[in-house]
């Protein structure tokens, strides 16, 4: 793993058992996000995109079973492979440092909260002592300010879950209601805060909302607000603007952009729509068939597409005056995925070796990444 | 186009309903529940089919149960099981509990099946009417259904076999000619098809002549009838909601858009597209229902409103246990009079609600394609 | 909108119900001719003098053209006349009262039993699918509405009073009964076991106890599954759905995701089907309380039927579709309280 690289998915295999068979969703997938870029993940419809990211987070919907592989992410300095790990450190990673924003926001919220608790929710799991000890000193300074002395019941109730926050009077305390009042009014005031970050108008209205009263680009940015609410180092964004307006989703892409230049994080970006990635990547990973084909700096990728399928996909571009060009037979039952290299049947220049060896995905050229045999994929 | 590619084409339309239908049964075999279920029911029909020879009637009319008369008159208490009366007999009259149980169970297929027949029959025409026409059909309509719906099932079922009366009169010539004017009138307003209209308006006109010397029916309605008919009026209003609700939920997709952009008479659509479609919840209400129908007409028959102290009829053998319920130990002596016939209530009711659920299970969206 | 504004809107579309549920029941009483009519309204129709008879079928405009009758019947109604009840010997709607805290003890026990349980053994059900506790609890859940309440209810008679002697028929055991009506004895809300305490005699409430313990549990059998099967259902239902999914990707334990996201959610469906669970309630109770004896309105209801005490059947019939409908009402209500979309429509 190189020094500014935060993750890297290396040869990363999954297998979805179902009732009609073993579907074999990710074949050995490799990428890897530098710090501080927008990774853009491209494929059809059923390439493994969703359930790549999914995978990012260990978060893999039953039936299916991670095989083999790794997931390294970058935490302090540190090189750890996430498949590894227990569910408690997952948990305290997922929402903090990796976050997901997903493609239709209102069916990711819930519907019987408003955007208040759900937003408070992740800063609650993730920054509780840090707002803990914000309202302490809130009530600290507001009493000062009325010449007050000493503590009051909910001060101590605060202390006392930042001391000892499993144990069971502090649970029973912090039930009373009434008592977390004050932190409350910390919470909506950051909630309120983030929401304006993303450009939301009226933000102390919306907090109070609930998900069905927004429209489809408000309830997005609530999402990506709920996601950045702890800063973290890597957003996955799922189709984010395939559900939204154009126009809309101009303004989300926008939003990203700067927030991520603002917090410095990465991004991965999937999506299937070609121009959008080219507006928001750094670099590009094309995918099919549950493996990535293609990764390359984003005007490299458009310049000199390598894999035959890249070179398909940006050929079926529709242009004015040109005719339509497809990429001819259709994407493969993965239950039944073809042999070595699972393009092969689709292929314009396939060969022999394509039929049963599955090429390696290998750097050519300059930062440039290709797994195809037609650029020394056997090696 | 020949026959043969005619087939050959229905056979490939029919194709992947036909693969439904297969995972259904798959899924149906492999719960253990829905075998049970449809063990029992089946060893239900058996002993239905085989009453005459498990228990051989004594009176023309096979559905009275024998008595006892001569140990009545030297001990009116209930009889234990033996071997001249399989599972006991009742008290007082003396009547042989087995034989009840044996017959009881036809009766039992009779009040379930017809009531859920025709709860059938006019809730779907209800529902389905109340849907596709909408407007104000559809609002008359459910209020009328909420208005029965308003009553829980039992009491309304108790308030009506009170008021049936006993002998009945119909004059067939009114109400044929209200129906079917009425019928006519509907039809011509919503400009069906003539070949339909044409013969029931003949037949409306003959009725409305016969006005002038009217056709009565005559009927005597026994217990037993009452708990029918009364069971007949509550039932079929929840189907009619549950098939308007699926309706309405089918009538706004595409495909029923684009059959009557093809040209599609409204009948057709119903037929073909909207009923298919909407068809599984009801099923499963269908066989949840004969139980719990079944389990109104014991009760009922238990409150001493049901079929008559002689007949055949589970929750009817039970009642008469009811005399020997306030000295304490004898209740337990005489357990068998009701121990038994209850059982085979909570068999049969049991069988039709694991065949109910085995049928919810297997059109569970969340369970399909695991 | 509001949530008030929802509920006016519900409580207008409550009036054409009630009326035609009036209307229902009178569409019944014309099966019976005007005499047998006028006789329903009598305390003692044996002293009654033929010409008398006319007297009242006149008041009552038994003979009018029945939209006359009906107006009159209705009003009759409104100013609580619902005519006499043979079998309680009184007006119907003070047998209604009088009857009505025997049921309602019955129903104090039985109706939070079937909801906080069956709401739990629901929940858990779908939260541990397919292990043996679901299957327990679906098993003993389609077991209980198998069962026919009054065999249920004669079974446990003769296991816990014919054989141990624990829990008799009847209300009461014969020495409450006789401290009860004794002038010792304040009956402040006719509850007894309520009042056993309230009157400083804990043995009133014990022995109470001891009689209500059994019909109620037959209706908890017998009802829970109704409970069990929808919460099992709508938490399934929760758990496929995004949002818990969102939840987890925001780190929160699996714990935290069904009881906070999930479980609320799962409610909604359970609130809609409470109302039905009022129906099997009354129906219950009127099984239930003919085979134990207990002296309630069903036990009331049932013997009137029995002995075609018509004003007392349709009364009945009358008062439990009004609960009902009330009763459905405030279920709708809690329903727009607990989901905020619903207000929309």
């Amino acid at each position: 793993m190189a020094k500014e690289e935060l993750l890297e998915i290396k040869d990363l295999v999954l297998n979805f058992y179902t009732y009609e068979g073993v579907v074999k969703a990710l074949d050995g997938v490799n990428l890897h996000i530098r710090e501080g870029e927008t990774l853009g993940l491209v494929g059809e419809t059923g390439c493994g995109k969703s359930v790549t990211s999914f995978s990012t987070l260990v978060l893999v919907p039953t039936p299916g079973k991670i095989e083999k592989g790794h997931v390294f992410f970058k935490i302090q300095n540190k090189k750890i492979d996430l498949l590894k790990q227990d569910e408690r450190f997952l948990r305290s990673m997922r929402g903090y440092d990796i976050s997901m924003v997903f493609q239709e926001p209102r069916a990711y919220l819930n519907p019987v909260y408003t955007v208040s608790d759900q937003i408070s929710e992740v800063l609650l799991k993730h920054r509780k002592e840090e707002f803990l000890k914000k309202t302490i000193e809130m009530i600290e300074k507001e009493r000062k300010e009325k010449g007050l002395e000493g503590s009051t019941f909910e001060m101590r109730i605060y202390k006392r879950m930042i001391e000892k926050p499993n144990s069971l009077i502090t649970r029973i305390l912090s039930k009373i209601p009434g008592s977390q009042r004050s932190l409350k009014r910390e919470l909506q005031k950051e909630v309120v805060r983030i929401l304006k970050e993303m450009e939301i108008p009226n933000p102390e209205r919306v907090a109070n909302m609930y998900p069905h009263e927004l429209s489809g680009g408000m309830a997005q940015r609530v999402v990506i607000a709920m996601a950045l609410a702890c800063n973290p180092k890597l957003l996955i964004a799922d189709e984010p603007t395939t559900n939204l307006d154009v126009t809309v989703q101009a303004q989300i892409l926008n939003l990203i952009k700067r927030l991520k230049k603002k917090f410095k994080s990465s991004v991965l970006y999937i999506t299937h729509d070609l121009g959008v990635v080219a507006e928001i990547s750094d670099r590009i990973a094309v995918m099919y068939a549950g493996n990535v084909v293609e990764l390359a700096d984003v005007y490299e990728l458009f310049k000199r597409p390598l894999h035959p399928y890249t070179r398909g996909l940006l050929e079926s571009i529709p242009r004015p005056g040109k005719p339509l060009k497809s990429i001819s037979g259709s994407v493969p039952n993965l239950i039944n995925p073809p042999s070595g290299c699972r393009f092969h049947p689709r292929c314009p220049y396939a060969m022999d070796i394509c039929r049963k060896v599955k090429p390696v995905f290998r750097e050519i050229g300059k930062d440039h990444y290709v797994a195809c045999h037609l650029f020394g994929g056997s090696k | 186009m020949t026959t043969s590619s005619r087939w050959e084409e229905f056979k490939i339309s029919m194709q992947p309903r036909i693969k439904e239908w297969k995972f259904m049964l798959r899924r149906m075999r492999e719960s253990p529940l829905s075998i049970a279920g449809i063990a029992i029911i089946v060893g239900f029909i058996i002993i239905a089919l085989l009453a005459p020879v498990l228990a051989p009637p004594t009176n023309s009319d096979p559905f009275i149960i024998p008595s006892d008369d001569e140990i009545s008159k030297l001990d009116p208490t209930p009889i234990p099981p033996s071997t001249k009366h399989l599972f006991g007999t009742t008290g007082i009259h003396q009547y042989d509990i087995y034989y009840a149980c044996i017959w009881g169970t036809i009766t039992a297929f009779r009040v379930g099946i017809t009531t859920v027949a025709i709860s059938l029959i006019i809730g779907l025409t209800v529902g389905v009417a109340a849907a596709y026409y909408g407007g104000m059909a559809d609002e008359v309509l459910m209020r009328f259904t909420d208005i029965i719906i308003a009553f829980p099932g039992l009491i309304l079922a108790m308030a009506l076999v009170i008021a049936i009366p006993s002998t009945f009169s119909l004059n067939i010539s009114l109400i044929l000619t209200v129906i079917l004017g009425l019928t006519v009138l509907f039809m011509f307003l919503k400009r069906v098809n003539m070949k339909i209209t044409a013969p029931l308006l003949i037949i409306f006109i003959v009725a409305l002549v016969s006005l002038f010397n009217p056709i009565n029916l005559d009927f005597n309605i026994n217990r037993l009838d009452k708990v029918l008919i009364a069971l007949w009026l509550i039932g079929w209003p929840s189907y009619a909601r549950v098939i308007r609700g699926e309706v309405l939920r089918v009538k706004n997709e595409d495909f029923v858009e684009a059959a009557k952009a093809a040209g599609a008479s409204d009948l057709r659509i119903v037929m073909k597209h909207l009923l298919p479609n909407s068809i599984y919840p009801v099923l499963i209400m269908a066989s949840l229902d004969t139980g719990s129908i079944v389990l109104t007409a014991a009760a009922l028959s238990f409150l001493g409103l049901g079929a008559p102290t002689n007949y055949a009829d589970w929750g009817q053998i039970i009642q008469r246990s009811q005399t020997w319920i306030y000295a304490g130990g004898n209740l337990v002596r005489n357990m068998h009079v009701f121990l038994i016939p209850g059982i085979f209530i909570f068999v049969f009711v049991l069988g039709w609600n694991l065949l109910g659920d085995a049928f919810r299970d297997v059109l569970d969206p969340t369970l399909r394609r695991r | 909108m509001g949530l008030a504004t929802y509920v006016i809107r519900r409580l207008i579309f409550l009036i054409p119900v009630l009326l035609g549920v009036t209307v229902l029941i009178f569409a019944l009483t014309m099966f019976f001719s005007p005499t047998q009519r006028a006789l329903l309204y009598i305390r003692n129709p044996q002293a009654l003098r033929p010409e008398a008879i006319q007297g009242v079928i006149d008041k009552y405009h038994l003979n009018d053209p029945f939209y006359v009758q009906y107006f009159v019947w209705l009003s009759e109604i409104l100013k609580g006349n619902f005519g006499w009840s043979k079998s309680a010997n009184m007006p119907v709607l003070s047998a209604i009262a009088v009857k009505f805290p025997a049921t309602f003890e019955i129903i104090m026990f039985a109706a939070p039993v079937i909801v906080i349980l069956g709401l739990y053994l629901g929940i858990q059900s779908a939260v541990h699918r397919d292990t043996i506790v679901d299957h327990i609890t679906r098993t003993t859940s389609i077991i209980g509405w198998s069962l026919p309440s009054f065999w249920l209810g004669l079974v446990l008679l003769a296991i816990f009073y014919g054989y141990l002697g624990w829990c008799p028929p009847g209300r009461l055991s014969s020495d409450a009964q006789n401290f009860v009506v004794s002038g010792q004895f304040t009956k402040y809300t006719g509850l007894y076991i309520l009042d056993g305490f309230l009157n400083g005699q804990l043995w009133i409430s014990w022995d109470a106890f001891r009689h209500v313990i059994l019909p109620a549990t037959v209706i908890i059998v017998i009802d829970i599954a109704l409970i069990v099967r929808v919460a099992r259902s709508s938490m399934l239902e929760a758990l496929t759905k995004a949002y818990v999914i969102a939840a987890r990707a925001k780190g929160l334990t699996e714990k935290e995701v069904i009881n906070k996201h999930a479980r609320r959610n799962a409610l909604i469906p359970v609130v809609t089907i409470s109302g039905l669970l009022v129906g099997g309630l009354i129906t219950g109770v009127t099984i239930t309380e003919t085979v134990f004896g207990f002296g309630g309105l069903g036990n009331w209801a049932a013997t009137s039927a029995q002995h075609l005490d018509i004003p007392s059947v349709l009364g009945f019939a009358m008062f439990t579709a009004i609960v009902f409908v009330i009763t459905n009402l405030i279920v709708d209500i809690l329903y727009a309280y607990i989901d905020p979309r619903i207000r929309l429509t």
